[in-house]
């Protein structure tokens, strides 16, 4: 909402500066985005006659003006403009004026003869208009020597309101603004004085009835006939005051419409008789599929629940969003049919909003115009056209009202205790009952602190005690409220080990040179391409979005990995090839049913250039599973084609004491990171943090360390390459028992000496007691160990 | 017998003069041996001894033990000497240029919004508050009906969804928790808690807009509970996130599940009231908004608004991120540009 100021003054006094008006409203919740000052410093520019007219003595189009200014003195211009004519009445701007957008005038020669600054056209003093036109006429209230800065508002400041939907019902117009200042102030309003058109003596062409065949969707429906209607412009003040409030002047008819809506509220429309069918009009639910051109041109298909005002053969407009093209004021119009109605505010904001359509009408309409101001404002409009461009009334074609109408404002109760807890001031309910009234509410005692308040007409937002309490509040003044602390109870404890749990491998990440990323849930289906899932893989299961705006919003993530993966190709492409990134994050998996899907946090990593193996991947996950406390994990190769995505020799389920799978840890496809735009090797991996935190002992207990020496023996071994580490670690630590108390393999080596297939491990067997062990007591149990190695698995021990 | 006396002193010269023309430890240990070894000149000297007439034998022994022990004490003396010297060569060889910069370790970094977001958890914390948390796939009815907004309501337009099925959508904003908050606890009191989360819109991506960003949103009920207390604790939190001169002003505003509602400005952080570029010259920075809760949803969360009532507020952990590290540019806490990452 745009207010010009002098015209919000016209209603109102305000005794400050605008910016201290703009605080003021906005302390109010009437929140002053801007304010704008297109004009500001515009001095100077004064009516002048002119009064005689002669060519420039070098020819041309040039004409030489003598102007007569009163008081103000007069001059010499040089006019090119095409209407100059002696008598007319022009802007001057005689030397020393300034004009809007700042320039300065100065006598200067206009091809030899000396121009005492310029006559204006609209433009270029900042008014609506075509300079093409020429000078601007000004009206005959205006002398030579006024001054035209004031008269005509010309470096009037434009208050742009940003207002809330509860505001916006009634501070849509000057007048509902007008109203809040005058609260603040405690100041009269001006009112606008009470329409009386002048009726028309012409005889009517048309009449039409009114017919409301869906009394739910609109209250009233006001039809006036208007006839002689003239087809000039509206008052250059007018139009000037319109443009600043954001709307295109369009001709007197249209002008006054928009005028009325601007100054009280209530949205108008103007059809061409001659185009109306049928003699009836009225609104009507619209037909599945129905087609309205509205005026910009525009096909529309509407639906059932959409409201179209219908002559006796057609729709001719969009009720309270759009006019039809069909029956739309021209230039030439000279009888006119006047709408002005009420609709139920949910249905034009449902139309508005299927169609895309927010029109001046329409964000008026969906708050709910002043129920109280339909006729005054229909009758308004028909005197303001009659005084700007002739004619009148001819014919009331009618002013039908329904039971969706709101004649009967409601009554609300407010408790003067309920306010005073609520709000934390001592109010009394007389106090509370002041502030009300000077809001415009109808206040009286209702017993012992309690208020019966009378909510006015314009005021649809107010609907029960809470919404009184609030006025109160505003009224009195937030920033008066006092800032106290509560007491009470603490809260209730918090616990989220999987929250914690998260922190924790965040730590560990970071510690271990991953950095934090936090990238988008929403993927695009691409992304299974990339990650080379074949049509049916379970990680194609994912929650579809059924309104993307962009393919990469078209699922929700299973893993974090693809994410970090793209992250990954972002910064390999800005030169940053060595990345290591981690995440902790949710993953959504649909449920069956029409549960809600569930959303289990998992850790992830994902890291290209060096270290980009998938030992130093595993070894941060080791360090995460370890810390968080979880028990003992194998590492599982996965069956062919479950992780795709990673390389098929080097990845590994993560797998937990009980059997389940905790996550997976491999170096990345090559397919896989050359689609994401990785560089060269990566590395990944990704766990349910819920399921590492969930292997959490209840708390750390402290392990006195054993003081007895420890016996170390080293053991060197061929095997098949087939049979894995983890395989031989587990056998030694069967055999060794209790008195083997660590395993630390040493060496890996494959080539020479040891035969084709086959693979050297070695390992440091750490044997340690809660007492000294003798010799012969390792030897037994290390011999033990060299046997079960070599009985189950088929060691060829080395050493 | 005078050609068996023992010239003692001249002894001691002589093994003097040799430590001190010792300029190395090996050559020091060379004189050792010459002189205290057991076949030094001491030692012989000493074997000497037996041979001088018995009256003067205790008298020539204990002046040769004098003198061992006076020649041990120089050659210890001598070699400490000799081995802080050497220690003292080997430090100033060792001399480094200490401005070379430092090996650092490869240490990760957390991402900007994390630390606001465990910044802004520790500070409701300090204040009473425990997190709530929710899910991100929420039913339509937790993010909007429950919460006083419904069918038709404008503020379903300014907060465009993303639906997974006719009930179900990705939650615009963190609110839906104190719904289930309240029902996870009434009719127990008090409720405080705040609900960090991650939270959606279908808006087009750029410099101001994102589909995906992140709020924190707050909620104490009890019984009596003011305005006045709603002020309070916002004051107190912005006083802890910003600094002790921090004030806020409280604007009417409008949100569906609060009534009264209003907007938090906090005092310019950047020029402190004066008036800058960052807050439009006005000293102010809208911050968050709050309001009392509505006796809706305090229904819908299981209390009596009669009995209890409450306040809740919700702000941008993004807009909060931007403000402190000067980010102008939304798309940079989705992007992982490590550039971006590496400076915080």
């Amino acid at each position: 909402m745009r207010v010009p100021l002098a015209w919000l003054l016209e209603m109102v006094d305000w005794p400050g500066d605008v910016g201290s008006l703009a605080e003021a409203l906005t302390g109010r919740g009437v929140a002053v985005e801007a304010v704008e000052r297109p004009a500001a410093g515009t001095a100077g520019i004064v009516a002048a006659q002119i009064v005689d007219v002669a060519p420039h003595p070098f020819g041309g189009h040039l004409k030489l003006c003598r102007l007569e200014a009163g008081r103000a003195g007069r001059g010499l211009v040089v006019s090119g403009a095409p209407n100059v004519v002696s008598g007319l009445l022009v802007p001057w701007a005689p030397p020393g004026a300034r004009l809007p957008g700042g320039r300065e005038m100065a006598k200067r020669d206009i091809q030899g003869v000396p121009s005492e600054g310029m006559a204006c056209s609209a433009d270029e003093i900042g008014l609506p208009g075509d300079h093409a036109d020429g000078l601007l006429a000004l009206p005959a209230d205006l002398g030579p020597g006024d001054d035209l800065v004031a008269a005509l508002e010309l470096d009037d400041p434009v208050l742009v309101l940003e207002l809330t939907p509860n505001y916006a019902a009634h501070c849509q117009s000057i007048l509902g603004v007008a109203r809040e200042v005058a609260a603040l102030t405690g100041g009269a309003l001006r009112l606008p004085p009470e329409p009386s058109p002048p009726n028309a003596d012409l005889d009517a062409t048309y009449v039409a009835s009114v017919r409301i065949s869906a009394p739910d969707l609109c209250g009233r429906f006001i039809a006036l006939q208007l006839a002689g209607v003239g087809t000039g412009p509206a008052p250059i003040r007018v139009q000037r005051r319109l443009a600043a409030a954001g709307v295109r002047p369009r001709g007197a008819t249209v002008d006054a419409t928009n005028y009325v809506m601007l100054e009280v509220g209530q949205p108008l429309h103007a059809y061409d008789l001659r185009d109306l069918r049928g003699g009836v009009i009225g609104a009507r639910r619209a037909e599945e599929g129905e087609v309205i051109v509205t005026l910009d041109g525009q096909r529309r298909t509407l639906r059932g629940d959409d409201l179209v005002i219908a002559d006796g053969e057609r729709a001719v407009g969009v009720a309270g969003v759009m006019g039809g093209e069909n029956t739309e004021v021209h230039d030439d119009t000279r009888e006119v049919l006047l709408e002005a109605a009420y609709f139920a505010p949910m249905g034009i904001a449902r139309t508005a909003r299927r169609l895309g359509l927010a029109t001046a009408a329409s964000t008026r309409f969906a708050r709910g115009v002043d129920p109280a101001r339909v006729r005054w404002a229909a009758e308004r409009c028909a005197e303001l056209i009659a005084r700007w461009s002739g004619g009148g009334v001819s014919a009331e074609a009618g002013d039908a009202v329904t039971e969706s109408f709101p004649a009967t404002p409601p009554v609300v109760r407010l408790r003067g205790a309920h306010a005073r807890g609520l709000i934390g001031v001592k109010l009394t309910a007389a106090e509370c009952g002041a502030y009300l009234t000077g809001l415009g509410f109808n206040v009286s005692a209702d017993g012992a602190d309690r208020l019966r308040v009378v909510v006015p007409s314009w005021r649809g937002d107010v609907a029960e005690e809470i919404d009184l309490v609030e006025e109160v509040a505003r009224a009195y003044g937030y920033d008066r409220i006092p800032e106290a602390l509560p007491g009470g109870a603490p809260g209730a404890p918090y616990r989220d080990p999987v929250a914690d749990a998260g922190e924790a491998a965040g730590a560990i990440a970071r510690a271990a040179g991953y950095s934090e990323a936090v990238t988008s849930p929403l993927h695009a289906v691409e992304e299974w391409r990339r990650l080379r899932l074949p049509a049916g893989h379970d990680l194609r299961r994912a929650v579809q979005i059924q309104n993307p705006m962009t393919e990469d919003q078209r699922v929700l993530r299973r893993m974090l990995v693809p994410g970090l993966l793209d992250a990954l190709g972002y910064n390999a492409r800005h030169r940053r090839v060595d990345a290591a990134l981690y995440e902790v994050g949710r993953v959504f998996q649909p449920t069956a049913g029409g549960a809600l899907p569930d959303e289990p946090r998992h850790f992830a990593l994902a890291v290209a250039g060096t270290g980009a193996a998938y030992l130093a991947a595993k070894g941060v996950v080791e360090e995460v599973r370890e810390r968080l406390g979880a028990g003992e994990a194998r590492y599982e190769r996965p069956a062919a084609g479950e992780l795709p995505f990673l390389h098929p020799g080097r990845s590994a389920w993560v797998v937990g004491a009980g059997g389940e799978r905790l996550g997976w840890v491999g170096e990345v496809h090559p397919e896989t990171a050359a689609a994401y735009g990785v560089v060269g090797a990566a590395a990944a991996a990704e766990v349910d943090l819920g399921q590492v935190a969930a292997g959490r002992p209840e708390g750390a207990r402290f392990a006195p360390w054993l003081r007895s020496p420890a016996v170390r023996r080293d053991l060197a071994m061929a095997l098949p390459e087939a049979v894995p580490a983890g395989a031989v670690a587990e056998v030694m630590r069967a055999a060794g028992g209790e008195l083997l108390r660590d395993v630390r393999r040493f060496d890996v080596y494959t080539g020479e000496g040891i035969g084709p297939g086959r693979r050297s491990l070695a390992y440091t067997l750490v044997y340690q007691a809660d007492r000294t062990l003798t010799d012969s007591e390792v030897d037994v149990a290390h011999d033990g160990v060299r046997r079960a190695l070599v009985e189950r698995l088929g060691a060829q021990l080395r050493s | 017998m005078d050609d068996l006396a023992i010239d003692w002193a001249a002894l001691k010269e002589q093994a003097e003069s040799e430590l001190e023309a010792a300029s190395s430890l090996q050559g020091v240990e060379e004189a050792r041996v010459r002189w205290l070894g057991r076949s030094g000149r001491i030692a012989l000297a000493l074997r000497d001894v037996g041979k001088l007439p018995a009256a003067e034998r205790p008298a020539a022994g204990a002046r040769g033990n004098e003198v061992r022990a006076e020649v041990e004490a120089l050659v210890s003396e001598r070699l400490s000497r000799l081995e802080a010297e050497a220690l003292h060569a080997r430090l100033a060889a060792e001399t480094i240029d200490v401005t070379l910069p430092g090996e650092r370790p490869q240490v990760g970094h957390a991402h900007p919004l994390h630390q606001v977001w465990r910044d802004l958890v520790r500070i409701f914390g300090e204040l009473g508050f425990a997190v709530a948390d929710g899910p991100e796939v929420e039913t339509d009815w937790l993010n909007f009906g429950a919460l006083n907004i419904p069918e038709g309501h404008p503020t379903r337009d300014a907060q465009d969804s993303f639906f997974v099925s006719d009930t179900q959508l990705l939650r615009t904003q963190t609110s839906p928790v104190q719904i289930r908050a309240m029902q996870a606890l009434a009719p127990a009191l008090p409720v405080r808690v705040v609900a960090p989360g991650r939270v959606y819109r279908r808006d087009t991506t750029d410099a101001t807009h994102s589909a995906v960003f992140h709020q924190i949103e707050g909620l104490l009920v009890d019984r009596g509970i003011a305005m006045s207390h709603m002020k309070g604790v916002i004051a107190e939190f912005a006083r802890r996130l910003y600094g002790p001169e921090t004030k806020i002003r409280v604007r009417p505003s409008y949100f569906p599940f609060t009534e009264p509602s209003g907007e938090v400005d906090v005092t310019c952080v950047f020029c402190h009231g004066a008036g800058c570029r960052i807050c439009k010259g006005t000293g102010w920075i809208e911050i968050m908004g709050c309001g009392m809760v509505h006796p809706v949803v305090l229904k819908n969360g299981g209390y009596d608004p009669e009995e209890v009532s409450g306040f809740a507020w919700g702000m941008g952990i993004d807009r909060v991120a931007q403000l402190r590290y000067g980010i102008d540019d939304l798309r940079h806490f989705l992007q992982n540009d490590l550039r971006f990452l590496e400076q915080f």
